[in-house]
């Protein structure tokens, strides 16, 4: 989630900002949006508001399994230079007496390129329906031609040079954490492959066990590492009913909650679930065998997916991995393995709108109507935000999934007052 | 500095483009005033309720304009869907406009046939400042 008193939002508490988010019995909700012109990292900023046509369609949504994650969609009646305009999304919360004035409270909802305008004809002022996508579509441009990396190049570098080629100068890589790690053989993109430049950084970030890339609401390009999202703290907790959990998040719970009462649903997945996996690494000048080059795993006992409880072996695909020597095989796979040998639960549910959301949420859902127990530990796959104020739309997978009965991941430790979102700087490699 | 305040003894409609184009009525009535607030009551787990709002206000007012000659009843109409300004008696101002109007035609013996408007004013969003 977004830092919960970073700019804009700095000269206020997180209690003053909480105040807003749930605890407030009356809100008014504007949003506006800002053109930025000129440098990415201090733009010039004209702010456009007036142009925008207010309607209840008007959205920020963000898919955290695309390779473009944000995107938004409103209507202007400024006509933007299509394809190049880069916009900033912003919503303002209005409650009595929280800040002098009755300043409102504002969060900034990233940066788009707005690229995909439908007009309605017929009217006299012309208004355009608007799609932007967030910057890291300037990155799914195809490369035109072969790109390569030499084995021995740290992916720091490899990673950085991808970026400079790119064309997009505004990025540098700042954290070095990945240099630690080097590329093992030559990773070669031919011309065949029409690789875009996102697919070559991504590729790149698997193979040094990083999650793919992603830009973040201030314009900033980061890389997860790849780690259990249950080995990470729970940054915000949903309280749909009466639980321990939710009682020790906010014993007034109740006059507080900001989870919808309908539209909530747990879907769980055990259909051909693998218990037997095979990861090779590429580009090998001899036979790979297990220990050199090969790792395999067998999920003999551990759960009801593997081969003693569901009483047969199931396969996966053979997985190639650019790895960086056998450790680094054995690590990519046992990541693999730790997200395909659990039934996947997936969880879906409204909120009161969250502006804070972000790139795969830790988040607590605690209801006491989910089966085997009132806690799921959830990473947030996709969310929808309503610009006008509406309820905003989760879908997220569970991090540990129950086994109807065992196994949920206890949640993170509420504060006793409320459950403010906890920033976690060091999940993220930076681009800036 | 003075600042003089003008009381109408006639309403005036007119447009903010070509203020000296004016409909006078003999008189004027406010008879409804619509003032809605976007927003809704949204209902969370436990049976919370919360209100959330959006700051734009929509007010919409009734007017009647008694007495319209049939060349000013023409002018009403062709302002239909443009911004005007109405002003009356009881110092009230609205820049608004209207996509109806309803005529009533009557006779009375102080200015013969003629049409009573009405019209429902959408207040708009207008700055006269220059």
């Amino acid at each position: 989630m977004q830092p919960i008193t970073a700019a804009p939002r700095g000269a206020l508490t997180s209690a003053q900002v909480m105040q807003a988010l749930e605890r407030a019995p009356a809100v008014s909700i504007d949003y506006g949006y800002e053109l930025l012109t000129g440098s990415y990292t201090a733009p010039t900023v004209t702010d456009l508001s007036n142009y925008l046509v207010k309607d209840t369609a008007a959205k920020v949504q963000r898919d955290n399994t695309a390779t473009v994650q944000g995107s938004c969609t409103f209507t202007t009646e400024y006509a933007h230079n299509w394809g190049a305009d880069r916009i900033r999304l912003y919503q303002l919360w209005y409650v009595d007496g929280l800040l002098p004035g009755n300043a409102p409270v504002r969060f900034d909802l990233g940066h788009f390129m707005v690229t995909t305008p439908e007009v309605i004809l017929g009217q006299s002022i012309p208004q355009y329906q608007v799609t932007g996508w967030d910057t890291m579509y300037l990155l799914q441009q195809p490369v035109g031609g072969s790109y390569s990396a030499p084995a021995g190049q740290s992916f720091y570098v490899a990673i950085q040079n991808v970026l400079t080629a790119s064309g997009v100068p505004q990025f540098s890589f700042v954290d070095p954490v990945v240099s630690t790690k080097t590329i093992q053989n030559d990773m070669v993109w031919p011309i065949s492959s029409n690789a875009t430049w996102v697919q070559i950084i991504n590729e790149m970030c698997a193979a040094c066990t990083m999650r793919p890339m992603f830009v973040d609401y201030t314009n900033i390009l980061r890389v997860i590492p790849d780690v259990d999202p249950t080995t990470l703290p729970s940054e915000y907790t949903f309280v749909a009913g009466d639980t321990a959990t939710g009682r020790a998040k906010d014993a007034d719970w109740a006059a507080h909650t900001t989870i919808a009462p309908g539209n909530r649903s747990l879907a769980r997945d055990a259909w051909n679930v693998p218990n037997h996996w095979i990861f090779v690494q590429n580009n090998l000048t001899f036979e790979p065998t297990n220990g050199s080059g090969r790792y395999e795993v067998n999920n003999v006992s551990d759960g009801p997916t593997s081969q003693t409880a569901i009483g047969r072996t199931i396969t996966a695909p053979v997985v190639f991995l650019d790895a960086a020597g056998q450790a680094d095989l054995a690590s990519q796979g046992e990541q693999i393995v730790r997200k395909a040998k659990n039934i996947a639960e997936v969880v879906k549910f409204d909120t009161g709108p969250m502006p804070l959301a972000g790139h795969y949420d830790i988040l607590t859902l605690t209801d006491p109507t989910l089966p085997a127990s009132d806690d799921r530990r959830l990473v947030a796959q996709q969310w929808t935000l309503p610009l006008a104020g509406g309820d905003m739309s989760w879908v997220c997978n569970v991090a540990t999934p129950g086994a109807w009965g065992s196994g949920v991941q206890a949640p993170g430790a509420g504060t006793g007052t409320s459950d403010i979102p906890t920033y976690i700087p060091n999940r993220y490699l930076h681009f800036t | 500095m003075y600042i003089a305040q003008v009381t109408l003894a006639k309403p005036i409609l007119s447009t903010p483009g070509n203020p000296t184009l004016q409909v006078v009525p003999l008189g004027s009535t406010l008879s409804a005033a619509d003032n809605n607030q976007d927003g809704e009551y949204r209902q969370y787990a436990a049976g919370r309720i919360r209100m959330i709002t959006t700051p734009t206000e929509q007010l919409a007012e009734q007017v009647t304009l008694i007495g319209l000659t049939f060349a000013q009843y023409n002018l009403v109409q062709r302002w239909m869907g443009e911004i005007v300004l109405y002003r009356d008696t009881q110092r009230r101002r609205i820049y608004g406009g209207y996509l109806a109007v309803r005529d009533e035609r009557r006779t009375r013996s102080s200015v013969g046939e003629h049409v009573d408007v009405t019209v429902t004013f959408q207040r708009l969003s207008y700055s006269d400042k220059v």
